[in-house]
C-alpha cells in the first residue's frame, strides 16, 4: 500500500484539530502532516529548512492550504508551488474561511485545483472536510503515481 | 324814302307857312301904318302927306320879309291911300295929278325898295354860302391831314363793292403794302383778315347802323405775318358814296406784353403757391395780403381766416415776442432779416421755423421752413451724443483712436487718467510723449501702424504698459483700423481692458487649483486607503470571526460525539444552544459581508429584463418549496438600466420576502409590475402576506431590524437594507407600503442612462 499523504497548512490550531478529526474519521490517509505557516509549507514541499531530509514520499497526495497564513500567505505559497517544475502539478486545495470573490479568483488564477470554504456550522464542516478527503484521496486520480491510486480505488 | 318825302312835305309846309306869315305881317304892318297915319292926321291935320308913313313901312317889310311882301305892302298902301285917304282929303286919284304923281312915285319907290331889298337878301345869302363853302373846304383839308398823318391805320372802303377807296400811311405800314397795291382792292383780295368771320360780323354791325368799337381780330401783313388789330369802324359818306371808315391799331405787342406780364404773374403766383417754403406777404398796414399753401400749413389755420386781417390781431400776444420784433424791424427798416424761431401756437403746441423776411412793394414777405423735425433730430443727436460721451467716459476701460502717426485723436477719461492726464491734454500726443518706456512706446506705434496699413483688426492682444511709477499694467486690447469720418484719413480705434487684476486672480486661481488638485489627490488617496481598510476589515471578518465560531460549533459536536454518554442532564441541550448560537453568528457575519460587498466594486449596468429575472426567481422558489401554492403574476417586458447581479440580489430579496411572509396567508398572491407616473417608471413587488405597520416603515431598511419575530418568519434582517443600498447605488429610491395582515408592496426605481450614479449609499 502506497502512502497517501495529506499536507495540511493551517495556522489555527482549533481548525487544525477539527480538520484532522474530520479527515481521520474517513480514514483514508496514511499520513497527515501539518505545518502552520507558509514558510513551513514551502520548506516541507521542497524539503528545505527544518524539513530538509524529511521522511516520507517526495510530495503529498494533496495539499490543503489555508489562504490566511503567517509569514507567507497561502496564495504566495501556491504561486511558488506552481512556479516550480517539480511541484507545478501538485494538487492544491484552498481550504479557507474566506468567501471573498477576489480570493477565489486569485486562488484559481494561481492554479488552485479547488477552492473550498470552511463552513461555520460544525455538521456542515465535518461533512465538507470528509468529502474533501474522500474525493482527493480516493476519487481523484493524481497526475503522478496513478497506478497506485488506481489499484486502491 | 318815306321819311325823306315826309321831310320835304314838312319843308314845303314850313315854307308856305313862312310865306303866309310874311304876307300877313306885311298886311298887318300896312294896317298898323294906316292906323298910325290916321292918328297922326288927327294931330297934324289934313296937311299930312298921304304916304309919309307908308314909305318906312314898305321898306321895312321889303327888307325883312322879302320882295313879294314888299310889293304886296306897296299895293295895299296904294289902295288904302287911293280909296281911303284921298277921299277923306277930298281928292280923287284921278282928279288930283299931284296925288297921282305921289301915288306913282310911292308905287315906284315901293317896287324899287322891294327889288333892292330882294337883291340885298340874295347877296347876303350868297355871301353866307361862300363862307360856308370856304369853311367846309378847310375842314376837309384838315380831316385829310389828320387822316393821312394819323398813327392809327385808316381805310375807307366802299360799302357797295367793298373796294378800298383810301388808306393812310399808318395802314400801309401796318399791312406792309404800298398805296397802289391797296387802292381799288377788296380786303379779301389782299387777305387782310385772318378770320373772315370777324370781317363779316363787323360789316353786319355797320349795316345795322351800329358802330364797331374795340373789335379785336387777327390780321395778316402782306408777307403773311399775323398781328392783332383793334378796330373801330363807322359808316361815312365819302365822295358821295356810302363807305366804311375803319381804324386799325396794332395791339400785338401790347397783347404780348400783357400776356407775358400775366404769364409771369401766374408763374410767380404758381411758384409761390406751390413752394415748399411757406410764403406770406404782409402789407404795410400789417394786413395779410398773400399766404401760400405751405404757410397755411405752418400757420395751422386756414388762409381765409387770416387774409385781410391784421397780423397782430390774428396772433394775440405776438407783439411781445422776439419774432415780432424781427418782423417789425424788417417792416420799418426795410432790411432783410432771418431767424430760427420756436413758435408757440395758440393751443400751446410748438414748432420750429426758419424764417426769412424781406421787403416787397406791398410790405414784407416772410418765407418759412418748418424745421421742427430737424430740430428734433438735432436735439436727439445731441442727446445721444451726450449720452454716448457719458457712457464712454464712464467705461473704466481705455477707449482711444489714433492717427497713422500714433497721435491720439480721441481718448476717454479712463484712458487719459491712466497717464495722469485729461482727455483734452492727451489729444494730439503720441505714445512717445507719455509712455515712459521708449521701447514700449515704439513697439506700440509700430504695431498700430501695421494694423492701419494692413487694414487688419486685431483682438486678443496683451500689452504691457509701464507707467511713471513703474507699475506695469496688463492690457487686453482690441484694435480696429477705420477711416476717420472727419478727415477721411486712415486711423485706428482701440479698446483696452486693464486685466492686471484679472491676471493676478488667474494666477491665484491656478495656484488654488493646483492646491485643490493636490487635496483631491490626498482625499482620494485617503478614501482609497479607507476602502482598502474596509476591505481588509471585511477580509478579516470573513476569516477571523468565522474560525472561532467554527471552533465553538465543531468542538461542541466533537464533545457530543466523543463523550455523548458521559453527558448528563441539560448538557446536551446546552451544546445544541452553542451550536445554534454559532450558526446564527455565522449568518450575521455572512450578512455583514454581503452588505459590505455591495458598496464596493463597480456597477456594471446594462438594459436588463426585470420580468425575466423575476420569473426565474419565482420559479426557483416554487421549485424549492413545491408544497406552496402561490398565485404569482409578472408583468412582461419590464427592463431597467442596472447591474444584473445586484438587481438579482434586489429581486431575490423582495420576492423571497413575499414568499416567506405569505406562508400564513390563505390564498397567497405575489405580483411584480410597473407603476408609471409622470413619465417615470417604478417597479413593484406586492404580496397579500403578513404586511407591516407603516409606523415602523422607516426601520424596515435598517440592517438587523426586524418587524417580525424570528420564530414567526426566520431571517436576520439584512435583506431590505441590502436592497436599499443597491437601489441607492443605482440612483433610485425604494418605498414600502403595507398594513398588518394586508400585505406589503415595495416599489423602487433606478436612474436612466446619463444620470450620474451615487457612488456611495
Amino acid at each position: 500500500m502506497t502512502t497517501r499523504t495529506i499536507l495540511l497548512v493551517e495556522d489555527n490550531s482549533q481548525d487544525e484539530i477539527l480538520t484532522l478529526r474530520a479527515l481521520k474519521k474517513v480514514n483514508l490517509a496514511n499520513q497527515i502532516d501539518v505545518v502552520r505557516d507558509g514558510q513551513q509549507a514551502l520548506d516541507y514541499i521542497f524539503r528545505e529548512g527544518e524539513f530538509a531530509g524529511r521522511d516520507g514520499p517526495e510530495l503529498p497526495t494533496v495539499m490543503l492550504l489555508d489562504i490566511n497564513l503567517p509569514r507567507i500567505s497561502g496564495l504566495d505559497v501556491l504561486a511558488r508551488v506552481r512556479a516550480d517544475p517539480r511541484t507545478h502539478l501538485l494538487p492544491v486545495v484552498l481550504l479557507t474561511s474566506s468567501d471573498e470573490e477576489q480570493d477565489r479568483l486569485r486562488g484559481y488564477q494561481n492554479g488552485a485545483n479547488s477552492f473550498v470554504r470552511k463552513p461555520v456550522d460544525s455538521a456542515a464542516f465535518f461533512e465538507t472536510v470528509s468529502r474533501l478527503g474522500i474525493y482527493w484521496l480516493a476519487v481523484n486520480r493524481p497526475p503522478q503515481g496513478g497506478t497506485d491510486g488506481g489499484t486502491d480505488a | 324814302m318815306e321819311s325823306g318825302a315826309h321831310d320835304d312835305l314838312k319843308g314845303q309846309k314850313a315854307r308856305l307857312l313862312r310865306l303866309v306869315g310874311a304876307y300877313c305881317a306885311a298886311t298887318a304892318a300896312v294896317g298898323a301904318a294906316f292906323v298910325i297915319r290916321h292918328l297922326l292926321a288927327l294931330v297934324v291935320g289934313p296937311g299930312l302927306p298921304p304916304f309919309i308913313i307908308f314909305y318906312p313901312t314898305v321898306m321895312t317889310v321889303a327888307l325883312l320879309a322879302g320882295m313879294g311882301p314888299g310889293l304886296a305892302a306897296t299895293a295895299m298902301a296904294a289902295l288904302l291911300t287911293v280909296f281911303l285917304i284921298f277921299p277923306s282929303q277930298g281928292q280923287s286919284a284921278a282928279a288930283s295929278a299931284a296925288a297921282a304923281l305921289a301915288l306913282a312915285l310911292f308905287f315906284t319907290m315901293g317896287v324899287f325898295m322891294s327889288v333892292v331889298a330882294h337883291l340885298y337878301r340874295r347877296a347876303r345869302q350868297n355871301a353866307a354860302a361862300y363862307q360856308s363853302q370856304l369853311q367846309q373846304r378847310e375842314n376837309e383839308t384838315r380831316l385829310s391831314t389828320v387822316f393821312h398823318a394819323s398813327p392809327v391805320g385808316m381805310c375807307i372802303t366802299s360799302m357797295s363793292d367793298q373796294r378800298c377807296r383810301d388808306v393812310n400811311a399808318a395802314f400801309l405800314s401796318m399791312f406792309g403794302y404800298t398805296r397802289d397795291e391797296v387802292l381799288g382792292k377788296t380786303s379779301l383780295q389782299l387777305n387782310l383778315w385772318a378770320a373772315e368771320k370777324d370781317r363779316d360780323n363787323a360789316i353786319r354791325m355797320l349795316q345795322a347802323g351800329e358802330s364797331v368799337r374795340h373789335f379785336e381780330t387777327q390780321c395778316h401783313t402782306k408777307s403773311g405775318e399775323a398781328w392783332t388789330a383793334l378796330i373801330w369802324a363807322e359808316m361815312i359818306e365819302f365822295s358821295g358814296e356810302q363807305c366804311t371808315w375803319a381804324m386799325f391799331q396794332d395791339v400785338t405787342e401790347r397783347n404780348r406784353s400783357e400776356r407775358m406780364i400775366r404769364e409771369s404773374e401766374e408763374r410767380f403766383r404758381g411758384t409761390l403757391d406751390n413752394m415748399l417754403e411757406g410764403c406770406q406777404i404782409i402789407g404795410a398796414d400789417w394786413r395779410y395780403v398773400y399766404i401760400n399753401d405751405a404757410a397755411e400749413e405752418h400757420n395751422r389755420r386756414p388762409k381765409r381766416e387770416l387774409l385781410g386781417k391784421r397780423y397782430m390781431d390774428m396772433w394775440p400776444g405776438i407783439e411781445a415776442t422776439e419774432v415780432f420784433a424781427v418782423i417789425k424791424r424788417c417792416m420799418d427798416e426795410r432790411e432783410p432779416q432771418s431767424m430760427e424761431n420756436e413758435f408757440t401756437f395758440p393751443d400751446g403746441t410748438k414748432g420750429w421755423f426758419d424764417l426769412r423776411m424781406s421787403r416787397v412793394p406791398e410790405g414784407i414777405v416772410i418765407l418759412s421752413v418748418d424745421i421742427s423735425e430737424r430740430k428734433r433730430s438735432e436735439r436727439a443727436l445731441r442727446d445721444s451724443q451726450l449720452l454716448l460721451q457719458q457712457v464712454i467716459d464712464l467705461v473704466p476701460h481705455f477707449i482711444f483712436a489714433k492717427d497713422r502717426d500714433s497721435r491720439h485723436i480721441f481718448v476717454n477719461k479712463a484712458c487719459a487718467a491712466a497717464s495722469g492726464m485729461t482727455p483734452e491734454q492727451m489729444i494730439g500726443l503720441n505714445d512717445l510723449d507719455f509712455v515712459p518706456d521708449r521701447a514700449q512706446a515704439e513697439s506700440f506705434m509700430r504695431n498700430d501702424r501695421q494694423i492701419i496699413d494692413r487694414s487688419e483688426p486685431t483682438s486678443d492682444i496683451e500689452e504691457r504698459l509701464t507707467d511713471r511709477m513703474g507699475n506695469t499694467r496688463i492690457l487686453h486690447t482690441i484694435k480696429i483700423p477705420f477711416t476717420h469720418p472727419g478727415t477721411a484719413e486712415r486711423a485706428l480705434m482701440g479698446v483696452a481692458v486693464d486685466i492686471t487684476e484679472l491676471k493676478h486672480a488667474e494666477e491665484e486661481i491656478r495656484a488654488l487649483n493646483a492646491g485643490l488638485e493636490n487635496r483631491v489627490e490626498e482625499r482620494t488617496a485617503e478614501l482609497k486607503a479607507a476602502n482598502k481598510e474596509l476591505e481588509a476589515f471585511a477580509y478579516a471578518v470573513s476569516h477571523d470571526l468565522r474560525a472561532p465560531l467554527r471552533a465553538l460549533s465543531g468542538f461542541s459536536q466533537a464533545l457530543r460525539e466523543d463523550f455523548g454518554t458521559a453527558l448528563t442532564g441539560e448538557a446536551g441541550t446546552y451544546l445544541d444552544q452553542i451550536t445554534l448560537a454559532s450558526r446564527r453568528m455565522g449568518e450575521l457575519i455572512e450578512g455583514i459581508l454581503r452588505l459590505s460587498r455591495i458598496v464596493r466594486g463597480e456597477l456594471q449596468r446594462e438594459h436588463f429584463s426585470l420580468s425575466s429575472l423575476a420569473e426565474r426567481i419565482l420559479r426557483d422558489l416554487a421549485k424549492a418549496e413545491p408544497g406552496r401554492r402561490i398565485v404569482w403574476t409578472v408583468e412582461q417586458g419590464l427592463t431597467a438600466w442596472c447591474d444584473p447581479k445586484l438587481m438579482d440580489v434586489v429581486l431575490s430579496n423582495l420576492l423571497e420576502n413575499s414568499w416567506k411572509y405569505t406562508s400564513r396567508t390563505a390564498e397567497p398572491a405575489i405580483r411584480f409590475y410597473a407603476e408609471r407616473n409622470n413619465g417615470s417608471e417604478s417597479f413593484c413587488v406586492a404580496d397579500n402576506g403578513a404586511g407591516f405597520d407603516m409606523d415602523h416603515a422607516a426601520r424596515l431598511f435598517q440592517p438587523f431590524q426586524r418587524l417580525h419575530r424570528e420564530d414567526e418568519f426566520p431571517g436576520i434582517g439584512i435583506g431590505l437594507a441590502t436592497v436599499q443600498r443597491i437601489i441607492n447605488r443605482h440612483g433610485g429610491t425604494i418605498r414600502a407600503a403595507g398594513a398588518p395582515g394586508k400585505g406589503a408592496a415595495f416599489s423602487f426605481n433606478v436612474s436612466h442612462p446619463g444620470v450620474s450614479e451615487k457612488e456611495l449609499p
